[in-house]
């Protein structure tokens, strides 16, 4: 019997770089790789990026236990240095875990950008995420402020 | 510039049918087209309805012969007669007004189907929470009477 677990969270981050240079962390393809992966000891094994209204993206790798995730998003909404909402799919090997709504907003904060991450989650069928999705997410986004330093 | 609004908006209702029923009401293009709308005059003039995990719908809906209201949408689940997870964009012409993130869960009880509805949404423009909740009631009333319908 398939079960559904909804949940939400909010994430807030402050990075000293404008909001045209954090928006494009998201919307350029090769400035989302540098942070927009598993770590070192992960594997690539598909990438398609198309940052439209209406495009998608995929994300797919190998952890080192084995695990094969997919990250399979729809862009939703864009507008230019002020907000992406994305609705994304994640399997682990051919199951699917969730389906979440993530939206991305930025705004200028002194001489850098607040970015709030606001993710609504539907987990599927048992999934426990346990808060890992939060957790995780908030490592993407330190990630992607040390990208912005370098 | 309006500030967004995120929401998470619970809709529960129960029909006097089995859950198999109920599902084949949104899995049959020309079933969901009778019911899918909020208001009792408005009409859909557009409709494009692919129900399959990453399949596409597309419904433009309004007063007769218009289509102001444009929901666009793509299935991310489907579990038959017990789930249906799917995401879109409903536009007021041109405008975004907001995203959601819908799952239906359909379940057997007392001779009849619980149906829970959960939207989890995103606003940017004038409509509201609360704007929705009304919709999705409405609209949980004219899947009911378009049971009621397709039994007799």
């Amino acid at each position: 019997m398939p079960s559904t677990q909804q949940g939400s969270f909010t994430l807030e981050r402050i990075y000293p770089a404008t909001c045209a240079r954090v928006f494009r962390a998201f919307a350029d393809a090769e400035a989302k790789t540098k942070w927009f992966a598993g770590g070192d000891r992960w594997a690539l094994l598909e990438r398609r990026f198309d940052f439209r209204v209406g495009g998608s993206e995929r994300l797919k790798g190998r952890w080192p236990d084995g695990t094969i995730s997919t990250f399979d998003a729809t862009y939703w909404d864009i507008v230019p240095e002020t907000r992406i909402v994305y609705c994304y799919a994640m399997h682990l090997g051919d199951r699917k875990i969730s389906v979440s709504l993530a939206t991305l907003e930025f705004e200028g904060a002194g001489q850098g950008t607040k970015l709030t991450l606001t993710e609504h989650g539907a987990f599927l069928d048992g999934y426990d995420d346990a808060g890992s999705r939060e957790r995780g997410t908030g490592e993407l986004l330190d990630s992607l402020g040390k990208s912005l330093a370098n | 510039m309006i500030k967004t609004v995120h929401a998470t908006i619970v809709v529960e209702r129960d029909y006097p049918v089995p859950p198999a029923r109920v599902f084949a009401a949104f899995a049959e293009p020309d079933a969901y087209r009778q019911w899918h709308v909020p208001n009792g005059e408005w009409v859909t003039n557009r409709f494009a309805y692919d129900f399959r995990i990453g399949g596409e719908l597309l419904a433009g809906f309004g007063k007769p012969g218009e289509s102001r209201y444009v929901n666009k949408g793509r299935f991310e689940d489907i579990v038959p007669n017990e789930r249906i997870v799917s995401a879109g964009t409903m536009h007021d012409g041109d405008t975004r007004l907001s995203s959601t993130l819908c799952t239906i869960e359909l379940r057997a009880e007392k001779g009849g189907t619980r149906l829970k509805l959960t939207d989890q949404s995103v606003f940017y423009d004038w409509e509201t929470p609360e704007d929705r909740r009304g919709g999705w009631t409405e609209i949980a009333e004219k899947l009911a009477a378009f049971l009621q319908r397709d039994a007799a």
